[in-house]
């Protein structure tokens, strides 16, 4: 079993390469789950292997500075203040809803389910990736509009483009919340310098205006989201797999 | 039919990609941005390890006076970016592909 995994090039490049972006971003680790999912092939030797082999390249790059990098843990795991930048709990607290106490759980209830039905095989891996990211980042305090703007590219790749009026609509808003995020922030772009005006739409930056927009593209997509989901035998299932 | 959706999938990914690295590049390092102090926290601490420094050791006996959370592993990039080209501008090239 090992011999033949040892083979797989591109099983062992996966590790390293899932090891080497957790290394480098955080984010990483949360996609190791739908990864080691799509490469193991459903063994769950090799499933096991894939996420050993992560942790451990995640872990060695920590061997430098030990302990002293566990500050920054400290202050990632107490960052849940201002800045809030565009984030859904801006929106929501518009709304009434606070949900200033339920970050973490959301966070990881939503990122755990995700990997649940990737691994019960309800998800396909690629969307289960793009899922994953999104459920973390989604519920942070300090997300900001330019996640927000990488997060709708990220599940663009995944929706189906069968409909032209779906790109227009989607990127249309992108660039919308774009320009609301630049007006909110009061930078003039070199050449745009009408888009500070627009500020009376984005309102402050940080303001439960600003989020709206920027979750905009997002909210057009979560119908597209769900198809997503019940599409189980998609052509990029095969780029993973 | 199937290659066909393939090729479309695997040529909009690099046009995304292209667009995406052309939009960062002008964003970070073309415009001219006035708030710069996320630049000069990164800078801070990569001139640090540069130096032989631990930055998170300085951090923690709070000697530190701007703050950033990065992982040991992007620092140890930035500071070999920094000791190449010992400027913030090299953090802002750098920043078009982190």
């Amino acid at each position: 079993m090992i011999k033949k995994l040892a083979l797989n090039k591109s099983y062992l490049l996966s590790i390293f390469l899932v090891g080497f972006l957790a290394a480098f971003k955080w984010f990483g680790l949360f996609i190791a789950v739908p990864m080691a999912y799509a490469y193991s092939r459903r063994r769950f030797l090799a499933f096991f292997i894939f996420l050993v082999g992560v942790m451990l390249i995640f872990s060695v790059s920590h061997a430098l500075w030990f302990p002293d990098w566990l500050v920054v843990y400290k202050f990632r795991s107490t960052r849940f203040g201002p800045p809030f930048h565009s984030s859904l709990g801006v929106l929501l607290q518009e709304f009434g809803i606070s949900i200033s106490s339920a970050y973490l759980p959301l966070m990881f209830g939503s990122w755990f389910l995700v990997q649940v039905l990737c691994l019960v095989n309800r998800l396909r891996p690629s969307l289960a990736i793009v899922l994953s990211l999104l459920s973390i980042l989604i519920w942070a305090p300090d997300t900001t509009a330019q996640m927000l703007f990488m997060l709708t590219l990220l599940v663009l790749l995944e929706v189906n483009w069968d409909r032209p009026l779906w790109i227009g609509i989607v990127f249309g808003s992108t660039l919308w919340m774009t320009l609301m995020a630049a007006a909110a922030i009061g930078e003039i772009i070199p050449g745009l310098p009408f888009v500070n005006r627009l500020s009376f739409l984005s309102g402050p930056y940080g303001g439960p205006r600003l989020a709206f927009w920027a979750h905009l593209p997002l909210f057009l997509l979560i119908p597209k989201i769900l198809e997503a989901a019940r599409r189980k035998n998609a052509s990029n299932l095969r780029t993973v797999e | 039919m199937g290659c066909k959706t393939e090729n479309f999938e695997k040529s909009l990914f690099i046009i995304l990609l292209i667009v995406g690295l052309i939009i960062r590049f002008y964003c970070i390092v073309y415009v001219d941005w006035t708030n710069s102090s996320d630049l000069n926290n990164y800078f801070w601490a990569a001139s640090q390890v540069a130096t032989g420094e631990s930055a998170y050791r300085l951090w923690a006996q709070n000697l530190a006076g701007p703050r950033a959370d990065l992982l040991p592993f992007e620092l140890v990039i930035m500071s070999a970016v920094v000791q190449i080209w010992p400027s913030p501008e090299a953090l802002r090239w750098f920043f078009v592909v982190d």
